[in-house]
């Protein structure tokens, strides 16, 4: 950058470069020559798309080739043109120039009016590209473009740079996470734009701001910061904006990148920011006051501030009719403390508390133990492991491995670990129990800080039973209630308690017809809908 | 945060925590205990025990070997009940746990002793469960009864408890006090103990059981105290002999005087003892016989007991009002209009009463029991006049006092079979 400014003539950029890049083989140079003017195109191959360059492009300087041909000719300088051509060699040319309009002036009358081809200039205006800039060295990075997958095109000094970007991404298709019945089936993916896209074409407003930013000193991620401007509290939007100023690294990689930046509670084990590949999810909370953030190569987009009640419940709820989503919710819930205090209690209730199992269940208990050599706790840890393992290869294995994957674990898991002694089949039920009701939260941040906490609890009601489960419950409700999500108390509406929320959002769906509330916590424009 | 957690986890595990925990596979589940007396005064203490093992085999594959049995029963004399029950450990890997048992029978012998001390052990041992069932065996020894199984009967101490729990429930000849509400009868000087009995029924031997024969059982004292001679010397012979068919029964209740066994009640003597309680969910009564039958279910009972002075006399009043589904007819019993109702809702109340009177009648003559608990209702409704004769109260007292039942029956179903005529 720092030199820019000096080069006089095309060659020196297209050194410059090519040192900078440390003659990187996937920059292509092509010299074109304009009326015996050269003009260099420098591109990037990967990130291009040589159709674009080679029928845009080229063929618009050619034209421009064309053009000043006819004009030269009805200006009858052709000969003098020809002559200074066929003996002179070009960049002695070219060095006399001088970039500033006087001297321009100068070199018009003294080179026989050669210096009407301000190629550049012209090409700016005829080239048939929609995104096109002509580059002052002085502000902008001509790296990021060419790495952005724009085309430059240099002429003596000056520099333009075109839009002639490749698709290097997988086109719109559905949420891998987050599985959805009834809803929209499109998710996110790694192109910005895209993102932006499938969100601006549900909210068609000029209240949706989209205010960009460009974070990673050496990855230049573009981070777009959306929200919708008369619902979003200005407070919020200044205060995560401000956030993301402050964010310095040299690389974003993905939008966790940008979560673990601007988290608030950074010591809280359940996560404060939703990471959703929903669009429609987004545009939900938007709607709701909440602000979302696209990370550029990120097919998840953030969204903030969350309530726990977020994980728990989905927005298919939404889409399907109110009356008897309650049992879907109450299920959920049950599944939530399910998942964390199975094995818990049934160590804590069959190594120190046995009477308050009823009498046959006991004996059946016990009739499973028997012949089992480890105590319940470490029986529960060797499945507890020994599932995360499972589910751990689960996500990294190749599909074309994982139903190999599924009997072995099956098999092990299920029925030759019972059979060779070391687990008791209550046990393998306990623990399976306990993971289907955690696969009900599909935010892999929230599945693990369920794990962690099924583990806390277990060594608690491991060392001391149920009183040790009672202080692993009061721990847990420690840290939930301690955590806050940009300043929002992250179990809103249970405490500070909202009735009317916890009825229309908790426990029930009200209908949409009849919700014609925001939640005050997150916004001061309260009216959603009117009843006529 | 986890710092925290860490150093809870630690003081838990330095302080109390783990001491007190003990797996399942360390512990033998007891589901009943028995009580006697030996000849020289000492206490035999069989255990029933779950035999987990055997349940493994049976449930793991299809063959179950016959030779072990489901339970397994230990025994053992000693002069305190905790010494015997420990003393189990020699013949078992595992420790009795108590905290399971469900059933707590006691022999005859073993009743006339003072409630109070035999079950001294079980209130004060804080691992026992609260929630057991007291019952009195009746003409054998607990260790028989418990000793007993049957192909039906997978866990004896289990259907033992079910029966009388179901007997209590559906015919009102039972009572299914557990422990916790059986204490306060036992510490309060007022009102007696009553508990359920248990017996075994020799099928090969009898005929079918005749549930209107409703004599009073024999309960003389020298009788009864051969009979469980007789019966803890040969219970050997007897367990021997499998093959002998015998079923366990519920038996009608057994009463205490003092604390001390007293005896057994007739069936129906059980029944009214739970009315006058408020304590009866259904019963069967029924007047009459063949084509003059009329059998009716109780649905509903409220008694209401009320002591007053007349002419310087205690007596008290009993007015009973019930509520019967009318569900067995004989040939000539009609239900034609409202007068035929109001006349079988008589019919039935005079039944009822007769029964009541005949109750009170026995109390005093042939159970020698306050059993309808004069002595608690004017402690607690008459104090004034408590106080005046508490000591003849102490005494005797309850048999000079008069008392007058009314029994109101009404019949709000008559059966929907006549409707159709």
């Amino acid at each position: 950058m720092e030199k820019l400014e000096n080069f006089n003539t095309s060659k020196e950029i297209i050194d410059y470069i090519k040192e900078k890049t440390n003659n990187s083989k996937d920059i292509s140079y092509r010299e074109i020559s304009v009326n015996n003017e050269i003009v260099y195109i420098v591109f990037n191959e990967p990130l291009t798309d040589t159709k674009i360059i080679s029928n845009y492009v080229i063929r618009s300087i050619k034209k421009i080739e064309k053009r000043l041909k006819k004009c030269e000719e009805e200006n009858d300088i052709n000969d003098k043109i020809e002559k200074k051509l066929e003996d002179n060699s070009l960049p002695k040319v070219i060095k006399k120039r001088k970039l500033s309009e006087s001297s321009l002036e100068n070199n018009i009358n003294r080179n026989n009016k050669l210096n009407i081809y301000h190629i550049i200039d012209v090409l700016e205006n005829s080239i048939s590209i929609s995104k096109v800039k002509k580059l002052d060295l002085k502000e902008d990075n001509l790296f990021y473009y060419l790495f952005s997958g724009f085309t430059c095109i240099i002429h003596n000094t000056d520099i333009l740079v075109a839009e002639t970007k490749s698709k290097l991404d997988r086109g719109v298709s559905e949420p891998k996470t987050e599985g959805s019945i009834k809803g929209p089936k499109d998710a996110f993916l790694e192109n910005y734009s895209d993102n932006i896209g499938l969100i601006r074409k549900r909210i068609k407003s000029e209240d949706l701001i989209l205010d960009e930013k460009i974070i990673g000193r050496r990855s230049k991620t573009k981070v777009g910061l959306m929200y919708i401007s008369d619902i979003a509290r200005p407070e919020l939007v200044e205060y995560v904006s401000k956030k993301l100023d402050k964010i310095d690294i040299d690389a974003i990689l993905d939008s966790n990148y940008i979560s673990e930046f601007i988290e608030q509670s950074t010591k809280a084990d359940f996560p404060t920011i939703f990471s959703t590949e929903r669009p429609d999810l987004v545009c939900f909370y938007m709607l709701q006051g909440r602000v979302a953030i696209v990370v550029e190569n990120s097919p998840f987009v953030l969204v903030l501030p969350v309530f726990i009640g977020d994980f728990i419940n989905n927005i298919e709820d939404y889409y399907q009719k109110n009356n008897n989503v309650t049992f879907t919710k109450i299920i959920r819930y049950l599944a939530f403390i399910i998942t964390i205090i199975t094995p818990a209690l049934y160590v804590a209730l069959t190594t120190f508390d046995q009477e308050s199992i009823p009498n046959d269940l006991l004996v059946s208990f016990a009739i499973q133990k028997k012949g089992v050599p480890f105590v319940a706790f470490i029986e529960a840890f060797l499945m507890i492991i020994s599932f995360e393992i499972l589910r751990e290869g689960d996500y990294r294995v190749p599909s074309a491995s994982g139903s190999t994957l599924s009997i072995v674990g099956a098999l092990i898991l299920g029925d030759a670990a019972v059979n060779a002694g070391i687990v008791s089949p209550i046990m393998i039920i306990v623990i399976a129990l306990s993971t289907i009701s955690g696969l009900l939260f599909t935010e892999l941040s929230m599945a693990n800080a369920l794990r962690t906490w099924r583990i806390i609890f277990l060594i608690f009601s491991g060392v001391a039973g149920l009183i040790g489960m009672c202080v692993a419950i009061l721990f847990l409700i420690v840290n939930i209630a301690s955590t806050s999500s940009f300043t929002k108390p992250f179990t809103y509406p249970i405490a500070p308690m909202n009735l009317d929320r916890i009825e229309k959002e908790v426990i029930k769906r009200k209908s949409i017809a009849k919700d014609t509330k925001r939640s005050k916590m997150l916004t001061d424009n309260l009216t959603k809908a009117n009843i006529k | 945060m986890k710092g925290k957690i860490l150093l809870v986890v630690v003081a838990m595990i330095l302080l109390s925590g783990l001491k007190n925990s003990r797996e399942l596979n360390e512990i033998e589940i007891v589901p009943a205990i028995g009580i006697d007396i030996s000849d020289d005064d000492k206490y035999i203490i069989s255990a029933q025990v779950t035999n987990i093992e055997k349940k493994m085999d049976s449930s793991g594959s299809d063959s179950s070997s016959g030779s072990s049995s489901d339970i397994v029963v230990f025994e053992s004399k000693s002069n305190s009940i905790q010494e015997a029950l420990r003393s189990f450990v020699n013949e078992s890997p595992q420790r009795m746990y108590l905290a399971h048992m469900q059933l707590l029978l006691i022999s005859e012998k073993a009743a006339k002793k003072d409630m109070i001390e035999t079950l001294d052990f079980f209130l004060r041992d804080n691992e026992t469960s609260n929630n057991y069932i007291l019952a009195v065996t009746k003409d054998t020894t607990p260790q028989e009864i418990l000793t007993k199984t049957s192909p039906l009967l997978k866990s004896p101490a289990e259907s033992m408890v079910q029966s009388i729990k179901a007997t209590y429930k559906y015919r009102g000849t039972s009572i299914d006090n557990i422990l916790s509400k059986n204490l306060s009868m036992l510490l309060s000087d007022k009102k007696e103990l009553v508990a359920t009995s248990i017996y075994l029924q020799d099928s090969s031997k009898e005929k079918i059981p005749d549930i209107d024969d409703n004599k009073i059982l024999d309960n003389s004292e020298e009788d009864s105290s051969s009979k469980e001679t007789d019966s803890s010397n040969s219970s050997d012979s007897s367990l021997s002999s499998e093959g002998k068919k015998t079923n366990i029964k519920i038996g009608a209740l057994s009463y205490f005087k003092d604390n001390k066994f007293g005896g057994f009640m007739s069936e129906d003597d059980s029944l009214i003892y739970n009315v006058l309680n408020n304590n009866v969910k259904a019963a069967i009564v029924r007047s009459g016989e063949n084509s003059d039958k009329i059998v009716v279910e109780l649905l509903n009972s409220k008694t209401d007991l009320k002591p007053k002075v007349v002419d310087d006399k205690l007596t008290l009043d009993i007015n009973v009002e019930m509520k019967f589904n009318v569900t067995e007819t004989g040939k000539n019993v009609k239900f034609k209009t409202d007068e035929d109702i109001n006349k079988y809702q008589d019919i039935i109340a005079k039944e009822v009463e007769k029964n009541i009177y005949k109750y009170i009648d026995n109390c005093k003559n042939v159970y020698n029991t306050d059993l309808v608990g004069y002595k608690e209702i004017f402690f607690k409704k008459l104090n004034k006049e408590y106080k005046k004769h508490e000591e003849e109260f102490n005494k005797d007292l309850f048999k000079t006092i008069d008392t007058n039942v009314k029994v109101k029956a009404t019949f709000p179903n008559e059966g929907s079979a006549n409707k159709n005529e």
